[in-house]
This record gives C-alpha cells, sequence and structure tokens, in this order.
C-alpha cells in the first residue's frame, strides 16, 4: 500500500515539538509533586493528564505517556509497580488510535473517554487490591475512598483540557484538512 | 485501524505489555523491597516529594489557622496587627517545638528499651495518595539500617512497619491497615488478642483488638501493648486505648475499638526498631 509521505519539519516546528514535550514533562513532574504532598484527598490528575497528552500525540508517543505517567501513579499510589502502567499504556494506546481514526479533539469526547478510563482505573484497582483479599467492610473502600477519588478525578479533568489544548493550540503543527487549506498554507509558506 | 495491529508497532506495544508484567511479577517476588526502575525513580524524586511534602504542610498550617478563626475571633482582634509579621515565623516555630517533643519523646523511649536499636528519627516526606489506611513515605531507607518489616513508633506508641523499602526511602503502613496484626495485650496482661485494622475504623483513626475471649474483662480506658507473640514488634510498646468493647459477629468472642496512642494526623517525623532481642522469631502468647 502506498502511504503519503509527510512533509518534513521545518526548524521551527521541530522547536516547538520540543518544548511541547518538554512542557508536558513539567506538568507530569508538578503533577507527581502534588500527589505526594498532604495526607488529603486528591484526584488522581495524572490519569486525565496522560489520556489528554495521548488525544494529541501519535500511538508511539501515547505509549511512552501512557507508561510513564502509571509508573509515577504506582510510586504515588504504593501499588504493585507497573499495574498502574500497564492500565495507562493500553488505554493512551487506545485514546491515540481512536483519535487518530475516528474522533475529532472535542472537549465531550475527551470528557467521555476520561471518564470511561477513570472508572475502569478505580474498578481495577477496587478489584485487585481489595475486594479479591475479602476484607470485612470491603464495599466501604469502594464508596468512601474509590468512587469520590473517581469523582474528584473527573472533575480535574475540566482543568486539564485547556491547559494541554492551549500548549497544542500554540506549539502543535496545525493539521490540514481539506484542499483549500492545504493551498493557502503552500502559499503561505511560499510567500 | 486495523492496519495497526499488523503493524511491527502492534507487535512492540505487545512485548512492552509482557515487558511490564515481567516488571510486575517481579516486584510481586521482591516482597517488599522496591523493583529497581521504582527504586531509581525513588531516589531522583523523593528530595522533590519532601520538598513538596514541606510546602504543603506549610501551607495547611497557614490555612487551618484561618478556618480555625471563628473559635479565637476575640483573641484574633487584639494580634491582628501583629498576625500578618508573625504567622510564617509562628508555623516554623510550631512545627520545631512538635519535633523537638517528638524527639525528647524517642530519647526517653530508648533509655527505657536499652537492649533495642533504633533508627535516626524519620522525616515523613510524603503520604500514599488516597491510601484509605493512611500509609506514609519516610526520607530513611535500607542505607540508614532500616530493614523491611521493622517496627515503626513514635514517642506515644506504635504506629506500623516498613512495607516497602528502597535505599533512601521507605513506605510505612500503618496499624490501621487490615493487612497488619500484632500481638496485643492489655496493660493489666489479662487480655491477649490481635490487633488490627478495620476497614470502617480506619477512617476515624481507630483500630481494633480481635479474639479477647468471651469472658474478657476489658473496658473502656484500659492501655494496650504490643506482646511479643507476632514476632514483628517487641513487647512493651502502646498500641492505644480501648474505647469500647463489642462481641464479634460469629458471636464466639469479642472485640476492643481502640484509639491509636499516636495521632496520625499531626505526626511529623518516627523511628524504626532496627534490632531488638527475638527480632523476628515467633514466640508463643507471654
Amino acid at each position: 500500500m502506498n502511504r503519503i509521505k509527510t512533509r518534513r519539519l521545518t526548524a521551527y516546528e521541530k522547536r516547538n515539538l520540543a518544548l511541547r514535550w518538554i512542557i508536558y514533562a513539567f506538568i507530569i513532574l508538578l503533577c507527581f509533586v502534588f500527589l505526594t504532598s498532604g495526607s488529603f484527598r486528591k484526584p488522581l490528575i495524572l490519569i486525565p493528564v496522560a489520556l489528554c497528552i495521548s488525544s494529541y500525540a501519535r500511538e508511539h508517543n501515547a505509549v511512552i505517556t501512557g507508561i510513564i505517567c502509571g509508573l509515577l501513579l504506582d510510586i504515588v499510589c504504593n501499588k504493585l509497580f507497573g499495574f498502574n502502567a500497564i492500565i495507562l499504556m493500553l488505554m493512551c494506546a487506545g485514546i491515540s488510535l481512536l483519535y487518530k481514526y475516528y474522533l475529532t479533539n472535542k472537549f465531550l469526547n475527551f470528557l467521555v473517554l476520561s471518564a470511561s478510563g477513570i472508572f475502569i482505573q478505580g474498578i481495577l484497582d477496587y478489584f485487585f487490591f481489595y475486594a479479591i483479599w475479602e476484607y470485612s467492610n470491603v464495599s466501604l473502600i469502594y464508596t468512601d475512598h474509590i468512587l469520590p477519588c473517581c469523582i474528584y478525578t473527573l472533575i480535574s479533568a475540566f482543568a486539564v483540557y485547556p491547559v494541554i489544548h492551549s500548549i497544542n493550540r500554540m506549539l502543535r503543527p496545525q493539521i490540514i484538512r481539506t484542499i483549500e487549506e492545504a493551498v493557502i498554507s503552500d502559499d503561505d509558506q511560499q510567500a | 485501524m486495523g492496519d495497526f495491529f499488523r503493524q511491527h508497532r502492534f507487535r512492540i506495544l505487545i512485548c512492552i505489555i509482557a515487558l511490564l508484567v515481567g516488571m510486575m511479577l517481579y516486584s510481586v517476588t521482591q516482597e517488599g523491597k522496591a523493583a529497581p526502575g521504582s527504586s531509581i525513580l525513588n531516589t531522583i524524586l523523593s528530595p522533590l516529594q519532601g520538598s513538596a511534602n514541606n510546602l504543603s504542610e506549610k501551607s495547611e498550617s497557614f490555612l487551618s489557622s484561618f478556618t480555625n478563626g471563628s473559635q479565637y475571633q476575640a483573641e484574633l482582634e487584639e494580634l491582628k496587627k501583629e498576625n500578618a509579621q508573625l504567622k510564617n515565623e509562628l508555623t516554623d516555630f510550631e512545627e520545631t517545638k512538635q519535633q523537638l517533643a517528638e524527639l525528647q519523646q524517642f530519647m526517653g523511649i530508648k533509655e527505657e528499651n536499652e537492649t533495642h536499636t533504633y533508627s535516626e528519627p524519620c522525616t515523613i516526606i510524603g503520604y500514599v495518595a488516597n491510601d484509605p489506611f493512611h500509609g506514609f513515605i519516610i526520607n530513611k531507607g535500607s542505607d540508614d539500617g532500616i530493614s523491611l518489616h521493622d517496627p515503626v513508633i513514635t514517642g506515644e506508641g506504635i504506629v506500623g512497619i516498613i512495607s516497602t523499602i528502597s535505599s533512601n526511602s521507605a513506605t510505612v503502613e500503618t496499624i490501621l491497615s487490615p493487612d497488619l496484626s500484632i500481638g496485643a495485650i492489655s496493660a493489666n496482661n489479662k487480655n491477649t488478642g490481635i490487633a488490627e485494622g478495620e476497614i470502617a475504623l480506619a477512617s476515624q483513626y481507630k483500630c481494633r483488638m480481635i479474639y479477647l475471649e468471651k469472658d474478657s474483662d476489658l473496658q473502656k480506658g484500659d492501655l494496650i501493648t504490643t506482646s511479643s507473640a507476632s514476632g514483628l514488634f517487641p513487647k512493651g510498646y502502646l498500641i492505644g486505648t480501648v474505647e469500647s468493647v463489642e462481641i464479634m459477629e460469629s458471636g464466639l468472642s469479642k472485640y476492643a475499638v481502640i484509639v491509636p496512642a499516636v495521632d496520625f494526623e499531626s505526626m511529623t517525623s518516627v523511628a524504626a526498631i532496627i534490632d531488638y532481642p527475638g527480632k523476628g522469631e515467633t514466640h508463643e502468647q507471654d
């Protein structure tokens, strides 16, 4: 199958690309610091951050983002090292593919996917770390801890999306959707 | 999208999943020792965790002075002018004072138990995010002589055990966790049982003592200390005070709700007992 060749990035675009990933790394680090500080209940903000970055990234970048955020989440939540990494990696790869083939970058799409991701992670966490060990009153863990945490995390997604979206608007090479747009863009470049 | 599953990328993805599963299985076999990747990340990130937690504690302390403001309104009116200037100094002073009190208590315990070896005081650098059992991370690890399952105490009483360890940090599992069972005995040496966490009580920072005999005379206010029955803890450390005594669901024995001696919400530093006579041995009930 013949593949459409993508044009090479200009130096300006390359610089923007590097800057974009540096800012992403800084945001991830900031979220990690937030999650480790204080004994109060916190949203697992690394989940929406990873999912949102993946919605703008290619599959392999999304996979790496998912693994890094997942491993950091394993450290802050003291879970089995790699548990959240696998979950987030699969989610991020899935989201990247969904956006590549079927979805457009709209807030509602992100919200629905984030909600699904957050609740799936919550259910898996509850099942593997509490339910299968059959503690007494184990359902309280879900109702009093995991469910509120999922809701907080979902609320945090409202703050995450505008930040990542703005970074992408400023620093990502524009995707040309129509032939007319491509012609205009080509004319601009020639000018 | 079907193309993706036929590409090399998909095979690489499967390999990465296999690698992560392998890493998880390796972590399981390490029985609490941090996996190499986790250990490296901990080493890099623990200074960051420490300073972030310090900042968080200071802001919490600063904000709490506002939330409790209504109770001290009269006093605040008098001190309004001085307050803004002194607030930052005050938070520092309170923290230092608390640390000093904790260190004095550690010294007292050290003098009482000469045969026990303690670690240097360990500062809490972070908390396990959203842990229902209030686990936390300390700034000392295996390089400081601490090992896995070492008991963790404060001057007030026992806190828990080391559940995960890396070279320069460790995670503490508290006595509020149902995964931790400690041999317990009442101060009058008459009632023995097992102290362990319970999900419903953990949110109120309480635990319980189970397997009490049905004719047990344990009462509200009785002190509960560790026995050396489990081999996990040395004998004689205060666990807490009995709040109430109830019949177990099975009806065969009683359990006591215990208010731990340690204030989990306000503690800032702890110490690990790194060696004591009978460490690791399982004794008969005293």
